[in-house]
């Protein structure tokens, strides 16, 4: 495991155990941000380890 | 299970969002050990990730049923252009990316009709991904 999916895979379970703690606004309002930038993360992190394509059609104009 | 107060779960929370944003932030950095299938080395894998970020965009706004009439020249300029980058990513890629002169031109010419096309049709919509490498080639192309 690489040290960037090891970071993503203890903040998922951070963010788990922490949501038992969704007591306040400001508790929430945090967890609601750390889950969507967990998840913007997730995503990039996977398409980054997408293989190299070499066989894209080109590009269509447009009428 | 330890019961943490509310401070130390505050602190918890925010050490957990900078630890996002930091691995957000390196998430363009390829290393041996996280090259994608295929990639010859990091600079090849990095060219790729950036041809694939602004592809992805114009074939985006190939599609957006919200661009001006008048901005349709920008995008099939864009269109032109992202074949141009990608078609010269392979030559790189298949020569073994070890001269990238010709692959950087064509993704500064990428950035450029793509800044246009985003002057010309405001609404269209790009992430923060596209806009870091819009820049990074309009840079390239200054100097």
């Amino acid at each position: 495991m690489d040290p960037q999916t090891a970071i993503l895979v203890a903040v998922g379970v951070l963010i788990g155990q922490l949501k038992q703690y969704e007591q306040t606004a400001e508790i929430a309002a945090y967890l609601k941000m750390a889950e969507a930038g967990y998840t913007n993360a997730l995503a990039a992190h996977e398409a980054a380890k997408q293989k190299v394509d070499t066989t894209l059609p080109p590009l269509q104009p447009v009428a | 299970m330890v019961q943490l107060r509310y401070q130390q779960v505050r602190l918890l929370l925010l050490t957990t969002l900078a630890l996002i944003v930091s691995t957000a932030a390196c998430s363009h950095q390829y290393t041996k050990t996280n090259l994608p299938a295929g990639a010859i080395n990091s600079n090849d894998a990095q060219f790729y990730d950036d041809v694939a970020t602004l592809r992805g965009f114009v074939a985006g706004a190939t599609q957006n049923q919200d661009v001006p009439a008048q901005a349709k020249p920008y995008v099939n300029k864009a269109v032109t252009s992202a074949n141009a980058a990608y078609d010269a990513w392979k030559a790189y890629h298949s020569a073994g990316a070890n001269d990238s002169t010709a692959l950087t031109a064509a993704l500064v010419q990428l950035a450029g009709d793509i800044s246009s096309l985003i002057s010309a049709a405001p609404g269209v919509p790009y992430d923060a991904k596209t806009q870091a490498a819009i820049v990074k080639y309009q840079q390239k192309g200054a100097h």
